[in-house]
């Protein structure tokens, strides 16, 4: 018979198992906390361009086409006198075209907001106070007249009839940016609901 | 009962006496470490505290968002806002100060001014009906597009001495956020200068 006494296991050999879960649940915690931080922060912002082809690009159930851009675009009414810009900056004009298939889907467009985006990332807003630079509805629903306004310019009363289904519409959007980036800023569109991503019309 | 020569129980008595003294140095030790660490440990105003910008007046402190340029001081009773009657008094005083601000990257409001007396009082920007809709506070900032304008603030003209403007984009949520911070420099003795009638708020506008 052998008296040899066998060697109590370890602390460590005895809780290996708890040990090699620790290994993996500590980098797990901490890549699921990170993660989401990270998550919540990259989706507060539009990051992710949806570039719009020249030809149409279908997004948020509507066909987004090719918008033109003017720089120093003429005001709607030739008499109009516009206030003096802010030194060093320049007007934007631009158009947006539209297109749905059924105008019940127009709802699933509101609340769009427009902006300008230079190279650099630095975004301009619409300019809530230039008004006589716009021929066209404002909002990404477009018109909302039955009938051709008569208080309307007859050149630009059509433009703020109800979209109709299958047939592109014009909404319009003015920006004051400085002048330097005037000639390289690109229109965009986001929502607030559709972030990180975000429409881009290349110019 | 048998006995330890005398040498060896030399040995055993001096080992204790090092013993006891590596004990007391240990704890001594751990007590510094105790201590350290827990003033090392950032609290939980040191997490939650805006990240102080500091610049002085005439030159634009620029934060990660937006630049701020103070440019000068008024200070009154009486404070006229344009497209606003009547006049507004008050029973300490207006102190408008004169600023041009651009944003960097975005569009974006100014939401938090405050200035900060010598002794720690902080007076919050005035809200008197009709002020935001002409001072800075209320102005969208574009970026590289400066606009200039004014701040407003209602305190006791005698706390200037030593007061220091502070400007944050966040009213809320701010924990960290740059928080442009710009010492006004008012000596006791020019707050006589720098006192108007009636002080002239220049409404907010791209310049």
């Amino acid at each position: 018979m052998s008296s040899a006494r066998r060697a109590r296991p370890g602390w460590f050999r005895k809780n290996n198992l708890a040990l090699l879960s620790l290994v993996v649940a500590v980098p797990l915690a901490g890549w699921w906390t990170t993660h989401t931080d990270y998550k919540s922060w990259y989706n507060a912002e539009p990051r992710d361009a949806v570039k719009v082809a020249a030809g149409g690009t279908q997004y948020a159930d509507a066909t987004w086409f090719a918008a033109s851009v003017e720089v120093d675009p003429q005001p709607v009414r030739s008499t109009s006198v516009p206030d003096p810009l802010p030194e060093g900056t320049s007007r934007v004009r631009v158009y947006f075209r539209i297109q749905v298939d059924d105008v019940k889907k127009l709802d699933k467009l509101a609340g769009c907001q427009t902006h300008l985006r230079a190279p650099d990332g630095r975004i301009w807003d619409q300019a809530n106070l230039e008004d006589e630079f716009q021929d066209r509805p404002t909002g990404c629903t477009g018109g909302y007249d039955d009938k051709p306004a008569s208080f309307r310019d007859p050149k630009i009363a059509q433009h703020y009839l109800k979209p109709v289904a299958g047939k592109p519409y014009e909404i319009v959007a003015v920006f004051v940016v400085p002048t330097s980036v005037a000639s390289s800023v690109e229109p965009t569109i986001t929502w607030a609901t559709r972030l990180p991503e975000y429409l881009a019309f290349p110019r | 009962m048998s006995t330890l020569p005398p040498s060896l129980e030399e040995a055993v008595q001096r080992n204790g006496r090092q013993r006891k003294a590596l004990n007391v140095v240990l704890v001594i030790l751990v007590l510094v470490a105790i201590i350290g660490l827990y003033r090392l440990t950032p609290t939980q105003k040191d997490i939650q505290e805006p990240t102080a910008v500091k610049g002085i007046v005439g030159k634009p402190v620029k934060t990660p968002r937006f630049e701020l340029t103070v440019r000068g001081v008024q200070v009154s009773k009486k404070l006229r806002i344009p497209r606003a009657a009547p006049v507004r008094e008050s029973r300490s005083d207006f102190v408008v100060i004169d600023a041009v601000v651009k944003a960097t990257r975005e569009p974006l409001h100014l939401n938090k001014v405050t200035i900060q007396a010598a002794d720690g009082t902080r007076y919050a920007g005035a809200n008197r009906s009709g002020l935001r809709e002409v001072d800075l506070t209320g102005f969208e900032f574009a970026p590289d597009i400066p606009a200039h304008g004014s701040l407003v603030v209602e305190m006791p003209a005698d706390q200037l001495p030593g007061a220091v403007l502070q400007v944050m984009e966040k009213a809320i949520f701010n924990d960290l956020e740059p928080q442009a911070t710009i010492p006004l420099g008012v000596e006791k003795d020019q707050l006589d200068g720098l006192r108007k009638d009636v002080a002239i708020l220049t409404a907010a506008d791209a310049s």
